[in-house]
């Protein structure tokens, strides 16, 4: 089993050189021209006026919290997903007050505006 | 070749010379040239084959640029149609169309970002030396001036053909190419252009000083002080004392006559004297008039209020508001400042004028003011159409007038337009700032008295393109003392505070923006344009957005400002036709009728038009709307989303079009068919069949295609329900006109409202939405094109025979003195020509009312609280081209 | 040792495969859409304009490759990188044929058409890895500090792990009837019952429409969005930096593909015929037809973004949470229940 994981790092490092080569390869071969301008941020043109890095919009930020709820949530599931063949009907009446609460988070949420995008 | 120095050592070994020989036979590489040679020869291979454009496009040409990637042409044959938005990914930069001012400095930084290697394709006559608008104040001779060009591609504009034919040549250049003087590989070498600077003039860095060390000498200045001048004739005056109008016109006429002799060089007779470089500032000089000048019918436009209506309208506001409130002048309303307001509220609002809807708002510069007119309609009673003048200070800088955007608020880009042309200040008006040029501008540029910097003289043809009169051809750079298109007031001194990273356009129009959500979070500012991939050109929106919400929006233009007008005033009347092709550059037929109506308007029965051209007028402008409307739809759906499919597929009919327009016109997009009383050519032979054809058997069925696979689509109906919506008050007040002025329910088409040609003749509806939001408009569209089936069958089915001019054909146009207003249902909404004519070979004023500009004013109110993705589709309902927008 | 030898030629073959398929994969692409818009496409490079990838890459190599002075400069150059690479290692355990004790034999044992056969929680772990590809686009986006990659950058993760969820919740279903989160117990599953495509319609197109939106492509591409965006978290991108984007989308699309095709296309087994357990050619078989099916469903994602216009963001956020969600629970449910039924 744990044999595996190790197939799996040797991927890792397989796909890790793939990747880092041709970026070692253009910063051999490709051209070096830097100038002023070259390194401004580009918009369209014109100068940007002010800075990228903004307190951004909360929204995203619920929705990553959401997310994290959510995700967990569905991660207790697989389990009870693939042994459900050798579980009892209480099993299913588990996984039905499980996803209830779950479905009431989300309408919560829902309720409160959370899901909305302004 | 000698090749001795670059062998390597262990090449050099002697060695049998038979060997060496078989060596050379059957090894590729025997020294370093030859390897050299393989290596470039994959490196060219490479680069050649894959040439992304950058994906923007300046003008007209850039219509022909996307059009080389529809079917007919493909582009993406030759792996280059990987069009990317982002110079950072591009390989080759098609500049395509006039290069102006205003967007030269993005042109460069735009050229400096591209990474190594990279080139540049000029596109199209105006790109390569400025073209047909050379002359314009605003625009750049050649984009060889600033950026190193690689190919030139000729044609006004190239066709998609001929972009591909540069597009081989590139390759070929590139594939002459060698690693070992490749430029990008040598650190010496300076590629990066310096951004010019916008100040007085578009100022190039490079030659600051001496461009400075000019100014001071003021030779321009004195160049042009011995330039015949254009005239400044008199404002009309009104007709209550005994033969006003003969005074009046003698004063018009005093200098006309110097003036004939001057303007009669155009047609090829030449004058004995000198050009009259003497010419009098026409300043009152009760000389005796040397011939009557011919007046037209004083009219504002052809349908009107009339002449009895007009005067019972203007007795009841001098009742309702005191005597002088309004004096008739050439059957318009003349209204003392002061009073405009409240005259304007009552013709708004009063039950029996109800004038909400303001088509048109112009200036005209005369010797003793400034006078700013306004064409009002009314929607309730559409036809009632009425002029209201307002007449101030004519020092520059120092005319004012109150702003009418309380009242209709589609006057503030107009009045804009008129400070920024004019010099006029709008007191009341919420943003007063240039709109087409740059704050910091040096000049008024419409205002008579202001020369262009390549001025020759007040009319067209000039003498340094005439062979005859120097001997040689004169270019324009020759002529100006900067050898470029460059003029600076002599006592500009800020040279040191120009800096190429000052955004003059854009930083006054800078959205603020309210708090939208009870959390505090920054918004940030963010330029979408000019060079962007769906702002239709090189427009600009300022956003202001929190998170994905728009919560401020100012559009930015001016970008493609190639002083159309300025240089219709030195067009003789018959010249100007090809310019109006380039106005809104996918209808030249449309803009054509225009122009021709307007002038005809004032040419009364000398251009009276027969039947036959009627009828084909009538069928290539219901074949532009098609082809427009296809156009429009297919970027669209580009717009919100759908990847070029659709666009292609429409682009694809528009091809069939320009295929009858190019048989009958011998232009594909610059149709320049129009003249003065008829078209140009007869219809070729075969033509009408062709066209019967293509009407009756194939549009039907392509638009039904369209409407099937577009109208239903789940995801195009979540993206335009509800979407930019427009109540039919804001779109009355806002002037939008077209599509977007109907798609909110209101029945106001100029074929109907206004009707012109032989529009009733025919049997059509005007198509009205109901919510008038993104899929109405799309929707109105659709059902237009429809509709202009409808009109084309009946008009293919009626085209009689006979003459299609009144006379012989003519050059030589006599236009009697007078003003005009012509206006047409373009695809894009009504397109308005106004035109000022002083009897002489030249219009003395010459506006558009262009629906691209007029429909943008409602574009903030459409866009604050919408999302980003809702403010590109919104843009692409509107369905603009810039050549109009910014004239 | 010679267990580790074959399997490093085996992740490589599978590697250079992938990267191979995914440079032609850009030219499918490009041809499809010259199909789908009635033209020609590249045919000048080689035959049929076979060798445009090539040139294409050629010249990226060859392109300068821009830095702009503002951005975070180890997160800038880290974010192309990470998009390959999280792309990548999802390979380790989708099949790419039978896998199991009947295999052909070299050498000293059966060949397993995987890199990491006994995994048996392949479902989670490509969840796992799947999740991960988010940080290519979002450090790309931040560490630009340019506006539009800021915004395509932030759409991008949220748009990504919102439709994890009802991705993940999807597959309950076929992980219900399988038992198994093991993919190759799945396709045995199917291929003894039914494909699941039958047997859980709706959980099939809750996951396609999940898997197009986890991999950015139209109607969902809003990272990149070209309209509104201009390139979206690439826009500061150049050279190989930008082509590494490409490549990690396509990955990606390869990856989802293979993802639907064995949860719910039946994997290996061709419809209508049945195939025997072991040989050569059986398995030979085998892998022909999973390829063909990847390859249909690729080419079935590219032809949707030919045709269809894209979502607008809120919309999209509004699919996955308030629909996508509630009916993927529903779907998990109602399996379980009928499935309880069948069971008494």
């Amino acid at each position: 089993m744990v044999y595996n994981y190790i197939f799996i790092g040797l991927l890792i490092l397989v796909a890790a050189a793939f990747a880092a080569g041709p970026l070692v390869a253009v910063a051999l071969l490709s051209p070096k021209k830097r100038s002023a301008t070259k390194s401004e941020t580009y918009e369209c043109g014109v100068l940007t006026v002010g800075d990228s890095w903004v307190k951004f919009r909360m929204q995203y930020y619920l929705y990553a919290i959401l997310f994290v709820l959510f995700d967990v949530e569905t991660v207790f599931l697989y389990p009870w997903a693939v042994s459900y063949g050798g579980l009892g009907f209480f099993a299913l009446i588990e996984m039905i007050i499980f996803v209830v609460m779950l479905l009431v988070g989300l309408a919560y949420a829902w309720a409160r505006g959370a899901l909305r995008w302004l | 070749m000698s090749v001795q120095s670059t062998v390597r050592p262990e090449w050099t070994v002697v060695i049998d010379p038979v060997l060496q020989k078989e060596l050379e036979q059957h090894i590729f590489v025997t020294n370093w040239p030859k390897l050299l040679e393989m290596i470039d020869t994959v490196y060219n291979w490479g680069r050649r084959s894959s040439l992304w454009p950058l994906g923007f496009g300046l003008a007209c040409c850039a219509i022909e640029m996307i059009c080389s990637a529809c079917s007919r042409f493909d582009i993406s044959r030759f792996g280059a149609e990987v069009f990317r938005g982002s110079p950072r990914q591009a390989d080759v930069m098609i500049v395509s169309g006039t290069v102006t001012k205003t967007m030269m400095p993005m042109i460069a930084r735009l050229y400096d970002q591209m990474p190594e290697p990279k080139y540049v394709i000029s596109m199209g006559a105006c790109a390569s030396g400025g073209g047909p608008f050379k002359e314009g104040y605003n625009v750049v001779s050649g984009i060889d001036k600033y950026l190193p060009v690689d190919v030139y591609v000729p044609g006004c504009p190239p066709t998609p053909q001929a972009l591909l034919n540069g597009l081989i040549a590139l390759q070929k250049k590139i594939d002459g190419e060698s690693l070992a003087d490749a430029v990008w590989y040598k650190p010496e070498v300076e590629r990066d252009i310096p951004v010019p600077v916008l100040g007085p003039d578009l100022i190039d860095v490079r030659f600051l000083e001496i461009t400075a060390e000019k100014t001071a000498q003021g030779v321009l200045d004195a160049i042009q002080a011995d330039m015949p001048k254009p005239l400044i004739i008199p404002a009309p005056q009104p007709e209550k004392a005994e033969e006003p109008a003969a005074a009046q016109a003698s004063a018009a006429a005093a200098p006309m006559s110097a003036a004939d002799k001057l303007r009669a060089k155009m047609g090829g007779a030449k004058p004995a004297e000198a050009p009259a470089a003497e010419a009098p500032k026409p300043a009152a000089k009760p000389a005796a008039p040397a011939k009557k000048i011919k007046k037209a019918e004083a009219r504002p436009s052809l349908v009107w209020l009339g002449n009895d209506k007009l005067k019972a309208l203007s007795d009841r506001l001098n009742g309702e508001f005191g005597a002088g409130t309004s004096t008739i002048i050439e059957a318009g309303l003349l209204i003392p400042a002061d009073r405009l307001l409240a005259v304007g509220k009552f013709l708004r609002d009063d039950r029996s004028t109800r004038y909400d809807y303001l088509a048109s708002l112009q200036s005209v510069h005369y010797e003793d003011c400034i006078e700013v007119n306004y064409h009002l309609d009314s929607t309730v009673h559409p036809g009632t159409l009425i002029e209201l003048r307002v007449r101030t200070d004519e020092a520059e800088g120092k005319g004012e007038v109150p702003s009418l955007t309380d009242i209709w608020p589609g006057a503030e880009f107009q009045e804009r337009e008129v400070f920024d042309m004019m010099g006029v200040r709008f007191k009341g008006h919420p943003n007063l700032t240039r709109i087409l040029m740059w704050e910091g501008y040096a000049y008024y540029p419409l205002r008579k008295d202001f020369l262009e910097p390549y001025y020759e003289g007040p009319t067209k043809v000039f003498d340094s393109r005439v062979e005859e009169g120097h001997g040689h051809h004169f270019r324009s750079e020759e002529l100006n003392p900067y050898g470029t298109n460059l003029k600076i007031p002599r006592g500009y001194e800020d040279w040191d505070k120009l800096s190429s990273n000052d955004d003059v356009k854009g930083k006054n129009l800078m959205p603020g923006g309210v708090q939208i959500s009870e959390l505090e979070t920054d918004q940030f500012v963010v330029s979408m344009g000019p060079q962007h991939p769906s702002t239709h050109g090189v427009f600009r929106m300022n956003l202001r957005v929190d998170g994905e919400t728009v919560v401020g929006l100012k559009p930015v233009m001016g970008y493609m400002h190639r002083n159309h007008e300025k240089i219709g005033e030195r067009n003789t009347y018959l010249m100007n036709f090809p310019f109006t092709d380039r106005l809104d550059y996918l209808t030249s037929m449309g803009n054509n009728f225009g122009y021709a109506l307007a002038v005809e308007q004032l040419m009364g029965d000398d251009a009276k038009v027969p039947e036959r051209a009627e009828y084909i007028r009538v069928i290539m402008a219901e074949l532009t709307r098609v082809a427009s409307h296809m156009w429009a739809i297919g970027f669209f759906l580009n717009d919100i989303g759908a990847f070029f499919t659709p666009a292609l597929y429409a682009i694809e009919e528009r091809e069939l079009i320009l295929d009858l327009f190019e048989w009958a016109s011998g232009s594909r997009m610059m149709c320049n068919y129009f003249r003065f009383g008829g078209v140009a050519f007869d219809l070729p032979k075969g033509w009408k069949e062709r066209c019967h054809k293509f009407v009756y058997d194939r549009l039907d069925g392509k638009i039904d295609e369209l409407d099937k696979l577009l109208t239903g689509n789940e995801i195009l109906l979540d993206r335009c329900k509800g979407i930019g919506a427009l109540t039919a008050e804001q779109a009355i007040a806002w002037s939008t006109a077209g599509p977007v002025l109907r798609a909110s329910g209101v029945n106001y088409d100029i074929r109907r409202a206004a009707p012109y040609s032989i529009y009733d003749r025919f049997d059509f509806n005007v198509i009205v939405g109901k919510n008038g939001d993104l899929f109405d408009r799309y929707y109105v569209r659709l059902q237009e094109m429809r509709e202009s089936v409808k009109i084309l069958k009946q008009a293919v089915r009626d085209l009689p025979e006979g003459p299609i001019l009144p006379g012989k054909k003519s050059y030589q146009i006599k236009v009697p003195a007078g003003e005009a207003y012509s206006r047409v249902e373009n695809p894009k909404g009504e397109l308005g020509y106004y035109v000022v004519s002083d009897g002489s070979a030249t219009a003395y004023r010459y506006h558009v009312r262009s629906p691209s500009f007029i429909n943008l004013t409602s574009l903030e109110t459409m866009c604050v609280g919408a999302t980003v993705a809702d403010v590109v589709g919104i843009l692409g309902s509107l369905d603009i081209v810039l050549g109009e927008v910014d004239r | 040792m010679l267990e580790i030898i074959g399997l490093i030629i085996k992740i490589s073959i599978v590697v250079g495969v992938t990267q191979g398929a995914v440079a032609y994969l850009i030219l499918v692409e490009r041809k499809i859409a010259a199909f789908s818009q009635d033209r020609i496409g590249p045919n000048r490079v080689g035959p049929l304009g076979l060798l445009q990838p090539i040139v294409d890459g050629v010249k990226m190599f060859l392109k300068e490759d821009v830095t702009p002075n503002y951005v975070n400069k180890p997160i800038f150059i880290l974010a192309p990188f990470l998009s390959i690479v999280t792309a990548m290692i999802g390979f380790a355990v989708v099949p790419f044929g039978p896998v199991g004790p009947n295999g052909p034999g070299l050498f000293d044992g059966p060949i397993q058409f995987q890199i990491a056969p006994g995994i048996d929680i392949g479902l989670l772990y490509i969840f796992a890895v799947g999740s991960l590809a988010v940080y290519g686009v979002i450090l790309a986006g931040y560490s630009s500090n340019n506006k539009y990659s800021f915004l395509g950058g932030l759409r991008s993760s949220a748009q990504i792990i919102s439709y994890e969820i009802p991705m993940g919740l999807s597959v309950l279903g076929i992980v219900l009837l399988a038992s198994s989160l093991d993919l190759n117990t799945i396709i045995q599953w199917q291929d003894k019952n039914a494909w699941g495509i039958f047997v859980q319609p709706l959980g099939f197109f809750i996951f396609l429409i999940c898997a197009f939106a986890e991999t950015n492509r139209l109607p969902f591409d809003l990272p990149e969005s070209e309209q509104e965006l201009v390139g979206g978290f690439h826009t500061e991108y150049s050279s190989m930096k930008f082509g590494m984007f490409f490549l990690g989308e396509y990955l990606h699309v390869i990856t989802v593909s293979f993802l639907v095709v064995i949860l719910y296309l039946g994997g290996w087994d061709p419809p209508f015929v049945s195939l025997g357990d072991s040989g050569w050619l059986m398995a030979i078989l085998k892998v022909g037809t999973l390829i063909t099916k990847v390859l249909a469903m690729i080419v079935f994602v590219m032809w949707i973004r030919w045709t269809l216009p894209r979502f607008r963001y809120d919309r999209l956020m509004e699919l996955a949470w308030k629909r996508m969600i509630p009916l993927a629970i529903g779907n998990t449910v109602v399996t379980a229940l009928i499935l309880q039924l069948i069971r008494r």
